[in-house]
């Protein structure tokens, strides 16, 4: 009996199953705290430094294209500036309205900034690690964003100076979203291969691609609006019962630097 | 001072698989830096003196991954075991190619039992040809850089 418990394997899966069990009651908390509080300078630096030989090559890569991506460009800032200064018509005219009809104009939620320091892409998994946690006032399940709405991901895992966020693309990950300009709804999942899909559109409803996708209130877990993408590729079958199409992510998951974690209301 | 040094390796394989790894991702797979590392260390010496080395490196990796805590050490320390007792018991001496297979078999090993342990954990596991393939072949040539700077450094591991 002896023996068998002081076999190399069966000691590891003992000392395995112990930590298992340790982390369920939250018992290792203050491990994992001080491991993450002392582990996060060295992660950061990596981070930095992995980012920005990754944008070096993609840089090198993408030289011949650069000139018809910089006439791209211009035209989408030319149609974006007409489409804003329409946008804040729009905002006055609402703003007016509701002054009229004495509506109170809902707050913003509460933003806490945070620092990508790591990426996890393992068994084929999508989770950002961000350099705030706990006691900076991130819980779970609060949404991440970038500058600009577009939606990140979800934290799920909280220590005092870290936090674990999912991607959109992770393959676990679910967000009930509909597409901006026709209000139709559907979930938006991460798929195996990395890309974004959009699933559970009803059949006859016209999807056209570049349609924006946006997150719904619906199940309250993500703030409306957020922008997720826009439609690639409809996939669509008559015999299936709904539609799906593959999304084009709004923002490039490997250059995350400074993100917003939306504060979740008490 | 050999084991510190294997410790301070570990971590820094744990923080390149969180940083430098991500970017390195082709058609979603990359190379698992921590698998390898164990892999090497049980093919140069055996189980029973890297085994605490296996269960650390399973460790740290749970804490900074998506996983459910544990997955990953399980699946680490089981791989790490079957890999051993192919080399042992398969093979006579450990060559060059001996070790290509082992990292490979190793590879494809730690793949099937996060997809069935997934299971036990609640999460969602995938098991994909393309993805092994592609991080096999990362894992390879991990493996070989690995091998020669373990080499450099302890001189016969």
């Amino acid at each position: 009996m002896k023996k068998i418990l002081t076999h190399p394997f069966i000691l590891s899966l003992l000392i395995i199953a112990s930590l298992i069990f340790l982390n369920s009651q939250s018992w290792l908390n203050p491990v994992k705290d001080a491991f993450y509080y002392l582990s996060k300078p060295g992660q950061a630096v990596f981070y930095f430094s992995s980012q920005r030989i990754n944008n070096l090559f993609e840089f090198i890569g993408s030289i011949n294209q650069l000139a018809d991506e910089n006439n791209q460009l211009k035209r989408e800032k030319e149609n974006l500036l007409s489409k804003l200064a329409q946008l804040n018509e729009t905002e006055k005219e609402n703003e007016f309205l509701r002054e009229q009809i004495g509506l109170v104009q809902s707050e913003p939620g509460q933003l806490i900034l945070a620092r990508a320091i790591g990426l996890e892409t393992s068994g084929l998994r999508r989770y950002l690690l961000i350099n705030q946690g706990s006691q900076q006032g991130v819980k779970e399940k609060a949404a991440v964003i970038k500058s600009g709405n577009f939606l990140i991901g979800q934290v799920k895992e909280v220590s005092d100076s870290l936090s674990k966020v999912q991607l959109i693309t992770d393959i676990d990950s679910r967000v009930n979203a509909l597409i901006q300009e026709t209000r139709v709804a559907g979930l938006v999942r991460g798929d195996k291969d990395y890309d974004l899909l959009i699933d559970l559109l009803p059949q006859g409803e016209k999807i056209e691609k570049e349609q924006i996708v946006v997150t719904s209130s619906l199940a309250g877990l993500f703030p409306p609006g957020l922008i997720i993408g826009q439609i690639q590729r409809i996939i669509s079958s008559d015999v299936q019962i709904a539609q799906m199409a593959k999304i084009k992510p709004a923002i490039d998951f490997e250059k995350l630097d400074w993100v917003f974690v939306i504060k979740v209301a008490p | 001072m050999k084991s510190i040094l294997i410790i301070a390796s570990l971590l820094l394989a744990v923080m390149l698989q969180t940083t430098l790894a991500g970017f390195l991702t082709f058609q979603g797979a990359g190379p698992n830096l921590i698998l390898v590392l164990v892999l090497i260390l049980i093919i140069a010496r055996d189980f029973k003196k890297f085994w605490w080395v296996v269960v650390l490196g399973g460790f740290f990796l749970d804490l900074l991954t998506g996983l459910p805590f544990g997955l990953v050490s399980l699946s680490l320390i089981a791989t790490a075991y079957l890999v051993d007792w192919f080399k042992s018991n398969v093979f006579s001496s450990v060559k060059f190619w001996i070790a290509a297979v082992l990292i490979t078999l190793g590879s494809l090993v730690y793949q099937l039992l996060l997809f069935i342990l997934a299971r036990a954990f609640r999460t969602t596991g995938l098991f994909d040809f393309k993805y092994l393939l592609i991080e096999i072949v990362y894992n390879l040539l991990v493996a070989f850089i690995f091998y020669a700077g373990l080499k450099k450094v302890f001189g016969k591991i």
